[in-house]
Order: structure tokens, then sequence, then C-alpha cells
């Protein structure tokens, strides 16, 4: 693999596993907020 | 109001009768332990000068990794009431720690021994300046008893799974561990030992007044 | 439910920044000039070094909110120590994994025995720990007592570990070879990686607040679930006992 190949594979790990998390935590916000909505 | 350690002394010498009569750590933990001895050479071959070489160092991997399960065993795990009964006596939650510790190294010094000896056996290690092992093993025991039971105490309650107190101590034990095999390394000078030595004796120092000054804030939870 | 429209916006906000400084970061990673010795493989720097930065921020964030938790009682540091923990431990999983992707084609190895590394791998372990703790407590007082004390401990060990691994690596030192993470800082690179690291912690604060926002939600459930008429009462737990009419079973 060519020396770009290894920094877009290493960028798209990192930014891809931020994106990742940020998805997970939100859709479990998401979630949460509505069974506390139908609780109310 | 007895002292504190009438107190501990009290608790130690439960934990001891406890073991004599089950026989936890004897019959179980220290076979597990010589087992694990014996899947080695079967994994990367039995080729004496290699397991010469490397055994030193799995053996006190060994040690870490199974020998915290000494702070855990069943037989030394309470349940809330029997904490509580224990805090209604009167029984100084420091005191209680230490007691546990000290009989957690009696056991754990039996694990090194017999897993020890095991080791010398089955992998031919030399036992050259043998005596530095007066020191290390009794440390080593120290050091384990002590994060076996602070972490055993973080993490007593219904959900508990049993790798997590080995999970929490084994980073956390590496200067154990690096103190024992590189220790052993040294023997060849005191001043090339003696260092590691020290540093065990930090690390057993750290965690006995961690233990000491966390048992009443763990004990109120 | 209506959300009016100022709220909406500063609620947005912190997430329009973070998506900015990533896109900022990206452009200047790539118009960054080349490293003089490892080339364009020195790109990896803007991520590996920005995430080890802030997981070690979040990591010292946990520890100072472990101690407020213990002499405040208040359970609001107890979940600012966890969401920081467990930012930590992502930022410094993906430090192992950049220092991984980037050794591979520098050394031909993925992992050097470098002491700097092993300490990387240890405190990932240690936080990781640490949350394995936090998640095998239900109760929230009881979870925020016994991994502020871990947390503590942790700490207080943790030079020692440094100490005893650095020691342990200059004894048995390779020769000695440039290290991955050592790169040449000329003005134009150093100006990525600041953008890098600004970017890095714009979106570190949203992870972090958005994973506040998420406890306080879980905790609102937690309450609402028990209270009105949801609420466990005390004759829940007693069922009734069977009784029936020939003599035997009779109860009373």
């Amino acid at each position: 693999m060519s020396d770009w190949g290894w920094v877009g594979f290493g960028y798209a790990v990192v930014y891809g596993s931020l994106a990742a998390y940020a998805l997970f935590l939100w859709l479990r916000l998401r979630g949460a907020r509505r069974r506390l909505e139908r609780l109310d | 109001m007895t002292g504190f350690w009438e107190q501990a002394r009290t608790i130690t010498v439960r934990d001891l009768r406890l073991e004599r009569r089950v026989g936890e750590v004897a019959w179980i933990t220290v076979p597990f332990g010589a087992v694990s001895l014996l899947l080695i050479p079967l994994a990367v071959g039995a080729d004496t000068p290699l397991l010469r070489e490397i055994g030193p160092g799995l053996y006190w991997v060994i040690v870490m990794l199974f020998g915290v399960l000494i702070s855990v065993r069943r037989t030394a795990t309470e349940t809330p009431a029997q904490r509580d009964l224990l805090d209604l006596l009167g029984v100084d939650p420091a005191a209680a720690w230490v007691g546990r510790v000290l009989s957690s190294s009696a056991m754990l010094i039996l694990f090194e021994v017999v897993v020890g000896l095991a080791a010398v056996l089955l992998y031919d290690i030399s036992l050259e300046g043998w005596w530095w092992l007066l020191l290390i093993v009794p440390l080593a025991a120290v050091g384990l008893g002590a994060m076996g039971a602070i972490a055993g105490a973080v993490t007593a309650s219904l959900n508990t799974s049993v790798a997590l107190v080995p999970l929490v101590v084994a980073p956390l034990a590496v200067p154990l561990l690096l103190g024992a095999t590189e220790g052993m390394d040294s023997i060849q000078t005191v001043s090339g030992i003696l260092p590691w030595i020290l540093l065990m004796v930090v690390v057993d120092l750290v965690l006995a007044i961690a233990g000491v000054l966390s048992a009443r804030p763990l004990q109120e939870t | 439910m209506t959300t009016d429209a100022p709220s909406r916006v500063s609620s947005r906000l912190p997430a329009v920044v973070a998506v900015v400084a990533v896109a900022l970061a990206l452009l200047f990673a790539f118009l960054s000039p080349r490293d003089a010795t490892q080339g364009d493989l020195a790109r990896m720097f803007y991520v590996h070094v920005p995430s080890v930065i802030v997981a070690y921020l979040a990591f010292v964030g946990t520890m100072v909110c472990a101690i407020g938790y213990l002499r405040t009682r208040n359970l609001r540091w107890d979940r600012w120590a966890g969401a920081s923990a467990e930012l930590g431990v992502v930022l410094l999983g993906l430090t192992l994994a950049t220092g991984m992707i980037w050794a591979k084609p520098v050394w031909g190895v993925w992992w050097t025995w470098d002491a700097r590394l092993t300490l990387t791998a240890l405190l990932f372990f240690v936080y990781l720990g640490y949350l394995g703790v936090r998640r095998s407590i239900a109760d929230p007082q009881m979870r925020a007592a016994r991994s502020a004390v871990l947390g503590v401990v942790a700490v207080a060990l943790i030079p020692i570990v440094h100490f005893s691994v650095t020691w342990w690596r200059t004894l048995h030192q390779p020769p000695t070879l440039l290290r991955p993470g050592e790169i040449q800082m000329d003005f134009p690179l150093v100006v990525a990686f600041v953008v890098s690291l600004g970017a890095f912690l714009a979106v570190s604060i949203v992870l972090f607040r958005t994973r506040l926002e998420l406890d306080d939600v879980e905790a609102a459930l937690f309450t609402a679930a028990s209270s009105g008429r949801n609420a466990v009462l005390a004759g829940d737990a007693i069922d009734p006992p069977p009784v029936t009419v020939t003599g035997e079973n009779r109860v009373l």
C-alpha cells in the first residue's frame, strides 16, 4: 500500500470512529428521550 | 474495644482457618497455576533451553494473573450482611482489610512456592541467588494481596464478572512483575537487584496506605 | 414539545463548530508539506498526537471529578468523571490504532515495545477496567463512590508503573532508531498540528456534552420509572399465599 493509502486508512479509522461514536451516542440519546416522553 | 492489630489478627486467623477447612487455594488455585505451567511447553515447544530462558518470566506472569484470584476467592468474599455484622461488632474496616491482606498474602506465598517449585522442575530453572527470593516472594505476595483486596472491595456487587478483578489488577501490577523478573535477572550484583526490590517495597507501601484509607469509604457504600 | 429557535441554534453550535474544525483539519493535513524524513506518512502525526493529548486531558478530568465527588458526594461530579473516562478510552484506543497504522509502513511491524507505546497500552487497559467497574454497578451512589476510590488508587500507582516501564526499557534498549512520533516541526507543520488539535478538542467537547446529556436523560428515566404509578411498592415483593379449600394447604 502506498504512503497516501496508509494515511488515508489511518484518517478513515480516526474520523470514522469518532463519527461512529457520536452517532452511537446520539441514537441512544434519541431513544432515551422518546422513552422519557412516553412515560411523562 | 479491641485494638487494631488484634482485630486484624482475628480476621487473618479466621481466614486461614477457613482455608484449612475448605482448601480452596491449596486444592484449586495452586493446581490451576501448576497446570498453566504444563500447558506452556505444549504451546511453545518442549525445548528445554527455550523454557529455561522464558520460564521465570512466564512463572511470574502466572503469579500475577492467577495469584490475584486468591484475593477474591469465594471463601474471602463477604456478603453485605456479613460486612454489616462486622461493622456492628465494632470491627475497624481498615483492620479487617489488613487482616484479609495478611491471610491472602500468606496463601499467595504458598501459591508462589508450590508453583515455583513446579516451574523449577519442569523448566530446569537454575536457583542461583535463591536467597533473594526470600525477599521477592513475600513482597510480590503482599502487593498482589493488597491490590486484589482493594480491587475486590471496589468491585463487590451482584453483577461482578469473575474477570473484572484480574482486569483491573493486571496493568497496575506491572511494577511488581518487573520488580520480580528484572530483580531476579540482576542478582549478579547487589546494586543491580536492590533498586528493583526497593520498587516493590514502594508499591507495597502505597497500596497499604491506599487500602487502609479507602477501607471505611468503601465499607459505607 | 416545542423548542424555541434560539436554544436549538445554541445547542447545535458546538456540533457545527466541530464539523467545520474537522473539515479545516483535513484540509490542512492534506495541504501541509511532506516531512523531510518520513514523507507523507508523517501526516499520521496530526491524528496520532492530538488524540493522545486530548485523551490525557480527559483522564486528568476524570481524576479531578473523582476527587470532586469524594469531597462533595454530588453525583454531578461522578457523571463528569464517567463521561470523561469513556471519551479518554475511545481517544486512547485511537492513539494505539494510529500508532500501529503509522508504525507498520515505517518499521514493518505493527508494534514496537518502546516505553511510551507500552505505557499507552497499559493506561488504556487501566481505564477500560475503570469503565468495567462502572458498568457492573447499578446503584448510582455506590458506583460513584467505588469508581472514585478506584480512580484515586489507580492515579497513585500510574506514576510508579510509568517509572518502572521506562526503567525497564532503558535496561533493554534496542539500537536507537527514529521513533514514530518524532518529526521535524517546521512552521507549516505546526499550523496543521494546531488546527488538528483544535478539531479534536471541538469534537471531544461535543461528544462529552452528548454523553452527559445521555446520562441525565437515563437518570431521569430511572427516577421516572421508579416513581408515580410505576413505583415499586413494598407489597409487590410478596406473592399471595396459595390458598386452597382442602384442609392440607390451609394457611391459617
